[in-house]
């Protein structure tokens, strides 16, 4: 019994460096997520655009983005940031990183969900009269959204992830966190057990959140 | 009380063949008793009936009335609470007498007695039309390919695809698929063939090759249980018609004595609608 | 663009490590993964509810935390093995449990009156397994298999925060002796972009071609 409470008073006492580095990861996560969601928006309207020298670059810049690793792409932030100027923290350059190639995945994903919408709705809209512009807002992107709710749940699931990458540059995270922990303490691998548990909960949260939407938009339609 | 029932519309072939009445040859198909819940529903009440050899005995009745299901019970594809069916004197599912259930091995081998073909055709995707036949020969009797091909190409033949033989079903039109499928039920070489609603889901125009391949079937003297709604054809084809009503049989016989002598408004109504939705 | 080039040969070395790294990920995450599928799908209630349970932890942690678990604990268990195996280990754990959902998905997707039309012609149930239920299953995995290993590809990249040598730390080892960040950086990217992007186009060419099968 008492191997149990002394474990359960170690654990207590890694808890707040955890969740100061917690809070990071969320920081990090709220940085991000609506800069990649907003930005995804725009750049999938460029990307659907009808003039080809305006699609094909950002058909390109899209799948490059997409086939790099999360990690290099932090570091050229990091490297490249001071090259040109900038005194850019180590958070905010993996935010930069991170809310970048998202922003790539999520306009991808928001593709796939207007490329699945029937072409017919696109004739259905014009039918009532409605001008292209509008049968895109008011048509098609709704059931495009409906339609990749679960891929979007995915997407935020990846990106809450990739957050722990920033612990390869130095910024306390919450898996930077965990490292220090372990350097402080007589603890070793345990400690991250920890931490996947801390990072499973936040991912299991965000999951339910969007079984719940996805329920509750079904319902509705 | 009970009328007959007018037959102007659907007419009885004579031409039908008569089983050998009153003769103490064991039946080919023997269902007594069975009784099958879903939950709470019992779909099937007490069934009981007798096939014998060379017989064509047509099942027909609304829908839920319990007729695919004693259909898929006969090989297995479906479990029975209680009852005994014997396929060419063999107890299916559970042995003989108790209720011990069959061992995977037995269960597999006495399906082969009684070949199926779906609605649905459910011909295997990946493979050629002839490769669809060829799979149970060569999986389960160990025929030797060659063997098995040219009594497959044979079947083909028999259903009027030969040149299909290399194609997937993907290129198959429902009712080439569906003729396939049924020589792929042949090529065990069954004692009895089940049919389930196979038009059911064809287009109008290509049912009436289906029902070709059934009759050469039943002229043959194979021994057949037919599901279907077609009731023209039901009556052309059938020797015994039994009449499936909310989990029980309610008429049974041969179709002339059927519509002649009804023993149940539920079956004058059945046909009464039918014979309306025909004319409309 | 001089100092890219400069550096090629040093960077081209890393770059092989890193696929050999990716490609005992994907080979032995595919295999353990395919075998795990296979009884997720058709194994016991028991066998099935503790894959799951595998695949939703998995899941749900980053890959770079299960890499520090390995790293720092392998040695623990009494494995002294370098880092490069304890990342490589990881990974396949990781892609592993990625894998085992697909193919479990895959298996049960092919329809059931598809196998039922195997059963009706006399198959036993291995048979069915192996000449329907798999050869259907893995027609259908395929897309999403190969984006997988994709991600794979990228992921051995994180192996370089617990100091493995391939093509990123090298990378980073370069601009920090010669500061040339967007020059080398964006080399290695290419490099990268160059193996994934045949397979993201290979896994797009799969989804349109399983729909018609």
């Amino acid at each position: 019994m008492s191997s149990i409470a002394t474990m359960l008073n170690t654990v207590s006492g890694w808890l707040p460096a955890f969740s100061d580095g917690f809070l990071v990861t969320l920081a990090l996560v709220g940085m991000c997520l609506p800069f990649a969601f907003v930005c995804g928006m725009l750049l999938v309207m460029v990307r659907l655009s009808r003039p080809m020298v305006v699609w094909a670059p950002t058909y390109a810049v899209i799948e490059f983005l997409r086939n790099v690793p999360t990690f290099l792409l932090i570091l050229v932030v990091y490297y490249g940031a001071p090259l040109l100027g900038s005194r850019l923290d180590g958070l905010y350059c993996g935010a930069l990183a991170i809310a970048v190639q998202h922003t790539a995945y999520l306009a991808e994903v928001f593709r796939g969900g207007v490329a699945a919408v029937a072409k017919t709705q696109w004739d259905a809209g014009r039918a009532i009269g409605l001008k292209p512009a509008s049968v895109f807002f008011r048509v098609i992107l709704p059931q495009a959204m409906l339609k990749v709710l679960p891929a979007i749940g995915n997407q935020v699931v990846v990106l809450i992830k990739d957050t722990s990458l920033v612990a390869g540059i130095g910024v306390v995270d919450l898996t930077l966190s965990g490292k220090l922990v372990m350097e402080r303490t007589a603890a070793s691998y345990e400690v991250f057990i920890l931490v996947a548990a801390f990072y499973l909960a936040l991912t299991t949260v965000t999951s339910s959140v969007f079984h719940w939407l996805e329920l509750h938009a079904r319902k509705r339609s | 009380m009970n009328a007959p029932v007018s037959t102007a519309t659907l007419e009885v072939a004579s031409t039908a063949q008569t089983p050998a009445r009153g003769s103490a040859a064991k039946p080919m198909i023997r269902v007594s008793g069975v009784t099958k819940r879903f939950g709470d529903h019992e779909v099937l009440q007490g069934i009981s009936f007798d096939v014998q050899e060379g017989e064509v005995v047509v099942l027909i009745g609304p829908s839920g009335s319990g007729k695919s299901t004693l259909l898929r019970c006969i090989n297995f594809l479906e479990e029975f609470q209680s009852g005994e069916i014997h396929v060419d004197g063999e107890p299916v599912g559970y042995a003989d007498g108790i209720r011990k259930r069959q061992s995977e091995a037995d269960i597999a081998r006495l399906r082969t007695k009684a070949g199926m073909v779906f609605q649905n055709y459910n011909l295997f995707p990946h493979k050629t039309a002839i490769e669809n036949i060829m799979m149970g020969p060569v999986l389960v009797n160990g025929e030797n390919k060659s063997q098995a091909r040219a009594h497959a190409l044979e079947l083909l033949a028999k259903v009027g695809l030969k040149e299909k033989a290399d194609h997937y079903p993907s290129q198959l039109s429902g009712g080439q698929q569906q003729r396939v499928a049924i020589a792929r039920a042949l090529a065990m070489r069954p004692k009895v063939m089940l049919f389930d609603e196979v038009t059911s889901a064809l287009d109008p125009e290509l049912v009436e090759e289906v029902l070709k391949a059934l009759r050469d079937l039943s002229k043959e003297g194979m021994t057949m249980i037919i599901v279907t709604h077609e009731m023209q054809f039901a009556c052309d084809v059938a020797d015994r018609l039994l009449f499936f009503y909310e989990g029980s049989i309610v008429e049974d016989g041969p179709p002339k004595e059927v519509f002649a002598n009804p023993k149940t408004e539920r079956f004058r109504a059945f046909v009464k609608r039918y014979r309306s939705g025909s004319q409309s | 663009m001089d100092i890219a080039t400069q550096n090629l040969g040093y960077l081209l070395k890393a770059a092989l490590v890193t696929l050999q790294m990716a490609v005992a990920t994907v080979v032995f995450s595919f295999l353990v993964g395919t075998a795990l599928g296979v009884v997720a799908a058709l194994g016991g209630s028991l066998a099935r509810r503790l894959l799951m349970a595998y695949v939703f932890v998995v899941r749900g942690v980053p890959v770079l935390v299960l890499i520090f678990i390995a790293f720092f604990g392998l040695p623990r268990l009494g494995i002294e093995a370098p880092n490069y195996i304890a990342a490589t280990i990881a990974l396949v754990i990781y892609f592993a449990a990625f894998v085992t959902d697909i193919v479990r998905g895959s298996i049960l997707a092919v329809p059931r009156t598809t196998v039922e039309a195997g059963k009706a012609i006399g198959l036993r149930r291995g048979q069915i397994l192996l000449h329907i239920q798999l050869p259907l299953g893995i027609r259908l995995a395929l897309p999403p298999l190969v984006t997988t290993a994709s991600i794979a590809v990228k992921s051995t990249s994180y192996a370089a925060i617990v100091g493995v040598w391939e093509l990123t730390y090298a990378s980073r080892e370069v601009v920090e002796r010669t500061l040339a960040a967007f020059e080398i950086f964006f080399a290695v990217m290419l490099i990268y972009f160059c193996i994934c992007y045949p397979i993201s186009l290979f896994a797009s060419y799969l989804q349109r071609r399983s729909t018609f099968a």
